[in-house]
């Protein structure tokens, strides 16, 4: 079953006032959602569709698929996605391409062969990585913009009242106003929802320390990203002086890295993306590492398509230590209208498709016309 | 001072050596044959050949960068591009442009942060963002010195050195199933280095341990005790197998031995380093953050940033600090580029006080003096001089660049 071929397409949404958005993982502006689709076809004609994460500047990942990926690829038999995903690593491994743009490329045509693979063989992704542990992942309700306090504590209630059992707020804002935000969202919802807070890697370390005190206080689930993402000492160091659980990762990669990680104590909540740590393939291997250290999982998605939630449920209901996911909470129309069936969200669960491959039906015309490269 | 004008240009030039050094040794058509690019499935080898076969251009490509200020003082640069050109073209193009326009260049190390804050928290803190973010940071600082009237060496805080001590990069390794004509080009490569009048040169080996050093001793044998020798195994060992043939190039009196293990090992590359004592140098250095996870580890004693790799003139002199706070050599890496790697590499090696030595990719290059008004690549007695005058010190001959540009602006 050889790959015929690998075609990745930029595509571009409007979400009102998305362009106005405050947080501080928003170093370039954000003018819609946008993102990368690949679309991978055999021989005989199956088609899978993977997503790289590609929140800005979709047209680089494009350009990796279209000038280096698909011409190495093309050709060779489709159901190996494993020693595909080697021989992608490798095109670049002695340049060191082990995170960005490189392994966010891989990551989409690694999720598109896993799709063709579950289809041709007729089982879901996650029967191809030994079999789903639950029909449905319970989700958490992800705010992406800093909100203030006020309005923060008013969207926990309304949330809680969509049926989430958890909320995850932005703070690394400033001290005092996180501070705020924590004390009011809880005294919002009570215990009946579990709170976590993200800081992208806005805090020195004593702040961190600072706040994880708060937070602690508060009862909140974890604290993500408290400081840089290079600081790996730093990490250490809090997750040894702080009771609250340390989250990260959402910006790391590949089994090799998380390893480091893991191997330093760096987390206890690991959040790898499928869309950028090297899709399913690298996201199994990560679920092994993590598991082997009685780690937890939280699988990261956030401003993406459906594709990229669809993948990640098929290997979240697959994996042991996956105990909660994210799940955004905007209007985004590559989540709404991509798919002929929508995911299935209810009462605060996402539930797993069990048809073939990721388990969803691409609309064509909502591609076409979203398309714009 | 502002930025009016950002351009990256991918080119491609005809290799006319036909085939480019690196692909020779660690191609996929190398090892496997062109009709079969995943053979070796029954390979035991570890690391697996299929994990270590990397991409290859036909031509020599780059993308070098074009910046115009206001002043009309223009400054070029170079993104590391050896593969896929016009991804480093479309990242400054679409995403680092924007942010650059009516900049001060001066503000080089300020606008260094604001690049690489664009895509930190999303972990590009190597691979393409940082290519880019190189021939970009280079450009700003051949501005700054030709402003100031100053070679950059000056500006980095001054010459430790007027000529560069350089080594012969890319002598590939004989294989032993290639056979004699192989084993021939081999020698031919070393006796070419020496009659340059290098003092040192590279091999390039990671195929086969006996067969590395095999050839290491022909070239030995060869060359004599005055040359120094160096050895690139691309990753291609694993601990047991770098230590072992490390032993055997202890003993032929070889400099140092790089990339012994795939990059991702820091502990495993510490343990080759403890065991011995052949320095242990690598030269997949992506900013000075991963240079600190292998110095923290004891895990490198020559430690090779490639100035349009790891982020640049701001990126090469951070490291040195740390490098030389540690006590590790620092050399820059030069495997493949245009005349403006070489030359940036030169003032870097020029300011560092802790210089091993630097790297020279001694094929003929399609990109080096050929792109230039003004021959600035020659090596004498085993040197390159460092450029004097403003900025990188060279002339761009952009005609000829534009002659060689792939894709669209």
């Amino acid at each position: 079953m050889k790959i015929s071929s690998i075609e990745a397409m930029v595509l571009k949404a409007p979400v009102p006032g998305i362009g106005t958005w405050q947080a501080a993982s928003f170093a370039v502006p954000f003018k819609f959602a946008e993102t990368t689709l690949v679309r991978v076809e055999t021989e005989d004609g199956v088609v899978g569709w993977g997503e790289v994460h590609a929140p800005v500047a979709p047209e680089v990942t494009k350009t990796v698929i279209d000038t280096l990926i698909a011409p190495n690829l093309i050709g060779l038999d489709a159901l190996q996605p494993t020693v595909l995903w080697d021989r992608q690593y490798a095109l670049m491994r002695p340049r060191g391409h082990s995170l960005g743009f490189m392994l966010e490329a891989m990551s989409g045509v690694d999720i598109a062969l896993y799709d063709i693979a579950g289809k041709v063989l007729g089982v879901p992704v996650y029967a191809l990585l030994g079999g789903k542990r639950r029909d449905s992942v319970r989700t958490y309700a992800s705010v992406l913009q800093w909100l203030p306090p006020e309005e923060l504590a008013a969207a926990a209630t309304a949330y809680h009242d969509a049926g989430f059992s958890a909320m995850k707020l932005k703070v690394g804002q400033d001290p005092h106003v996180d501070r705020q935000k924590a004390e009011l969202a809880r005294r919002a919802v009570g215990d009946s929802m579990d709170l976590m807070a993200d800081a992208n890697c806005r805090y020195s370390t004593a702040e961190a320390v600072a706040m994880a005190r708060v937070l602690e206080g508060e009862g909140f689930a974890w604290l993500e990203e408290p400081i840089p993402p290079e600081d790996v000492a730093g990490y250490t160091l809090l997750r040894d002086k702080c009771d609250i659980a340390i989250a990260g990762g959402e910006c790391e990669c590949t089994h090799y890295r998380f390893a480091q990680l893991i191997g330093q104590g760096t987390f206890d909540v690991l959040q790898p993306d499928i869309c950028r740590a090297g899709g399913i393939t690298a996201c199994h291997r990560i679920g092994v590492l993590a598991d082997a250290h009685n780690l937890r999982v939280a699988p990261h998605v956030s401003i993406g398509s459906a594709i990229h939630i669809a993948a990640s449920l098929q290997w979240a209901v697959s994996e042991a230590s996956v105990f909660i996911h994210e799940f955004p909470v905007f209007d985004n129309p590559l989540v709404d209208d991509l798919l002929f069936e929508p995911l299935d969200w209810r009462a605060g669960q996402l539930h797993v498709s069990d048809r073939p491959g990721l388990g969803i039906e691409v609309r064509d015309e909502f591609v076409a016309e979203h398309r714009v490269a | 001072m502002r930025i009016v004008d950002v351009e990256a240009i991918a080119v491609s030039a005809p290799n006319p050596a036909g085939t480019y050094w690196g692909k020779a040794s660690w191609g996929a058509e190398e090892q496997a044959g062109p009709s079969d690019p995943l053979a070796h499935w029954n390979s035991t080898q570890v690391p697996h050949p299929a994990r270590m076969r990397p991409s290859y251009a036909t031509g020599i490509d780059t993308t070098l960068v074009r910046i115009e200020t206001d002043s009309g003082v223009v400054g070029w640069g170079e993104a590391k591009a050896p593969v896929a050109p016009r991804v480093a073209q479309l990242i400054i193009n679409d995403l680092l442009r924007d942010m650059l326009i009516g900049a001060d260049p001066r503000n080089v190390e300020v606008i260094w942060e604001t690049l690489y804050a664009s895509m930190r928290l999303r972990g590009h803190e190597g691979g393409f963002l940082v290519e880019a973010m190189s021939g970009v940071d280079i450009a700003l600082w051949d501005i700054i010195g030709k402003a100031t009237g100053e070679p950059i060496h000056r500006l980095l805080g001054g010459a430790y050195r007027d000529r560069i001590l350089v080594y012969a990069s890319g002598v590939p390794a004989t294989r032993a199933a290639r056979g004699e004509a192989d084993h021939a080009r081999m020698l031919a490569a070393a006796t070419s280095a020496v009659e340059r009048g290098f003092r040192g040169l590279k091999m390039a080996i990671g195929s086969d341990p006996a067969a590395d050093v095999a050839s290491v001793a022909a070239v030995r044998e060869l060359v004599g005790t005055d040359l120094a020798i160096f050895a690139d195994a691309a990753g291609n060992y694993d601990v047991g197998k770098a230590v072992s043939v490390g032993r055997e190039l202890e003993s032929l009196g070889v400099g140092f031995l790089e990339a012994p293990l795939p990059h991702e090992f820091i502990d495993g590359y510490a343990e080759v380093a403890r065991a011995l004592a052949l320095p242990i140098a690598n030269d997949v250095i992506t900013t000075r953050y991963q240079v600190l996870r292998y110095l923290k580890a004891a895990a490198l004693d020559v430690v090779q940033p490639d100035v349009c790799r790891s982020g640049g003139i701001t990126e090469l002199k951070r490291i040195a600090v740390l490098t030389d706070s540690f006590g590790v050599a620092f050399t820059p890496h030069v495997s493949i580029g245009s005349a403006i790697h070489f030359v940036a590499s030169a003032h870097c090696a020029a300011a560092v006080p802790n210089l091993h030595q630097m790297e020279y990719w001694f094929g003929t290059n399609p990109l080096g003096d050929a792109i230039l008004t003004e021959s600035a690549l020659e090596v004498k007695d085993g040197h390159l001089a460092v450029p004097q005058g403003p900025g990188l010190g060279i002339e761009v001959d952009e005609d000829k660049v534009r002659a060689l540009a792939v894709g669209e602006r």
